[in-house]
């Protein structure tokens, strides 16, 4: 009885804790999407008003705006680097976790380097590079440089889970009678789906999310949808309304992605023992 | 189906680490022989030589005559049961099986067909859908069974592949897996560290230590005749019991040593005052020794007992004999009670089971 209760308490315990911190995560995401569908005035309201009857003006807007091409351009940007990352990501960390490479922790630790640049270092830079092969403002100079972001990042999160796999299972494979590049595509890759997932949803995050590079590359034709969201924000004012409606929309792809994948993410996260 | 042939097998991990050397061996058709050593002997990387994992330093591998150093795993036509079994947790237990199979370009239909065989043979037709994590430990191991045998291989090498199963299972599936293996006549090699495995299975031993072949031979030769120390004390539980010490010439030829003394039989004597040395170390096996009469005084040690290990039928005796300890298998029909500790015991040998090897080299001498 006397154990019950404690279970009992803990569970509460943890159950209002999990609450908690839900709640306060969720709730500037609640806060947008009431705020999209309020009027200009109801917006600025005190005490807010949780109450009242939706408009879906702001939505309207939005979708016969410009920000639709952007979110086009935003999701055709993210999905290819997030695509090129995961081919050259995961090849070359494959690579790392099963060949001897003479230096590869150097080689390792200066692939994460290119990560740990802060972007607005080398934006300039960029910005010339760019300026003279003829590539500002197209979607492919934005590839380019989240690629270079995203590769790193999948190469680390990759080369943790092909470490995981035990060697006998591609030895198996191998006298099975299997080239080493069948290997990989048929025993090693299926066995780092949930990190493929993992790394497919951060890479996409960090490409939709990018903002500087977008920013500084970017006049018109390549613009993506963080950029076109800030510059909603004109000199006759800030519209709330249809800033949060596009904000709403700017988010459904990241999460019917992630619903998509959420088993694999979960199992990825968890690093669950794959034996 | 196959003949391997191992010449002058080395194998070097950089430049610090020989772990294995020198190793001959000839497997004939359909033998089954174990590498049998304590882990880290070399008998696992002489086998991922054979597999094709790692390249041979230097030597050769012959299978059915041809050298197969530089041929890819894959292209031996060798099939592995591996420790852990490695069985793919992505494919169901009918993936698992046809897998092999779909690296050759087989037909659907034949593919399918063979499946359900090997299926068949091996009892898996209850769980051919569920995926290896949804298995008992015995059912894995037919899986990897099951895996290997499908492509019908010229060699069969096993890799501890009994060594997750709970003892009673062990026991069991060692039984199968010999019939098996008489019953399809596929040459195989088995590693171990289980002696009563390599006892039980093999129809020819390797013992290895230390990366070198210690002794090659039937599995009764390499418990009758061991050619060096390493391998008497190896083979056998429990181990032989060896004594440091000379023989002495007095009026009967004697060993003494660490506070033992053995009064030789005539017969042993003269063999011993043939040896080129004095100094051995003397081995003699625990089941070799037996309760002796009172008045027998050639061939025995008396000892107090120091421990008794009561088994289902015989007791494993410690002796205390002057400083060294001597462990006797005593039948419990032979004793009228179990022996108190203190009690002073006489247990004795015959001629042919006194082993004697050299302390320097460690070889058998008699």
């Amino acid at each position: 009885m006397h154990e019950e209760t404690k279970i009992l308490l803990k569970r509460t315990v943890f159950l209002v804790i999990a609450l908690a911190i839900t709640v306060a995560f969720m709730f500037p995401l609640g806060w947008v999407v009431l705020s999209s569908l309020k009027t200009r005035l109801e917006i600025f309201v005190l005490p807010p008003k949780w109450i009242f009857s939706p408009t879906f003006q702001n939505y309207r807007d939005i979708l016969n705006s410009d920000f639709m091409y952007q979110l086009k351009n935003s999701l055709l940007v993210a999905a290819i680097s997030t695509g090129v990352s995961l081919v050259f990501g995961s090849l070359t960390a494959y690579g790392f976790s099963r060949y001897p490479i003479r230096g590869s922790d150097n080689i390792l630790f200066w692939i994460l380097s290119l990560r740990m640049l802060p972007p607005i270092a080398v934006v300039i830079p960029f910005y010339l590079l760019f300026r003279s092969l003829g590539l500002l403002d197209t979607a492919i100079a934005l590839v380019l440089v989240y690629c270079i972001f995203n590769i790193s990042f999948a190469i680390w999160v990759l080369k943790g889970f092909f470490d995981e796999i035990p060697i006998e299972l591609e030895e198996a494979a191998k006298l099975d009678g299997y080239s080493p590049m069948q290997v990989f595509w048929r025993v090693s890759l299926p066995l780092v789906r949930p990190g493929l997932a993992t790394t497919a949803i951060f890479c996409l995050i960090q490409s939709l999310n990018e903002f500087l590079v977008a920013l500084t590359l970017t006049t018109r034709r390549a613009v993506t949808a963080p950029v076109g969201l800030a510059k909603l924000q004109t000199f006759l004012g800030t519209d709330w309304g249809r800033i949060s409606a596009a904000a709403v929309i700017f988010m459904i792809p990241v999460v019917v992605f992630t619903i998509f994948v959420r088993n694999e993410l979960i199992r990825g996260m968890s690093f669950g023992r794959m034996r | 189906m196959a003949t391997l042939v191992l010449e002058k097998l080395n194998l070097w991990y950089g430049k610090h680490t020989h772990a294995v050397r020198d190793v001959d061996l000839v497997v004939e058709d359909g033998e089954l022989c174990v590498f049998l050593g304590p882990s880290g002997c070399g008998k696992t990387s002489t086998l991922r030589m054979i597999a094709g994992f790692v390249k041979p330093t230097s030597g050769r591998i012959y299978l059915d005559g041809e050298v197969i150093n530089d041929l890819y795993p894959g292209d031996r036509n060798v099939a592995m049961i591996f420790q852990s079994y490695a069985l793919y947790p992505h494919l169901t237990v009918r993936k698992q099986l046809a897998f092999p199979l779909e690296a050759k370009r087989i037909s659907r239909q034949e593919i399918d067909k063979r499946v359900e065989e090997i299926a068949h043979f091996l009892h898996m037709e209850d769980f051919l859908d569920r995926y290896p994590q949804e298995l008992s430990a015995g059912q894995r191991q037919r899986v990897a069974m099951g895996r290997a045998l499908i492509r019908k291989p010229r060699l069969f090498l096993m890799d501890e592949p009994l060594s997750q199963l709970d003892a009673r299972l062990r026991v069991e599936m060692r039984a199968s897996l010999r019939k098996l293996q008489q019953e399809l006549k596929i040459t195989t090699i088995y590693v171990t560290h289980d002696q009563t495995e390599a006892q039980g299975l093999a129809d020819k031993i390797m013992v290895m230590h230390l990366g070198r072949v210690q002794q090659v031979g039937k599995p009764i030769e390499v418990y009758e005749n061991p050619t060096n120390l390493f391998v008497a004390g190896f083979i056998g539980m429990p181990a032989m019991n060896f004594l440091r010490g000379v023989f002495v010439k007095g009026e009967r030829m004697e060993f003494r040593g660490n506070g033992a003394c053995i009064i030789l039989s005539k017969t042993l004597g003269e063999r011993v005052t043939l040896l080129p040395q004095k100094e051995v170390i003397v081995g003699i096996r625990p089941e070799h020794l037996s309760l002796s009469k009172p008045n027998r005084e050639e061939n025995v040690l008396q000892g107090e007992v120091y421990v008794v290990e009561p088994q289902s039928n015989e007791y494993i005796i410690d002796l205390r004999v002057g400083e060294e300890v001597v462990k006797a298998r005593v039948e419990k029909r032979e004793l009228p009670a179990l022996p108190r500790t203190g009690e002073v015991l006489r247990v004795f040998f015959e001629d042919q089971y006194c082993y004697v090897f050299d302390p320097e080299g460690e070889k058998r001498l008699l």
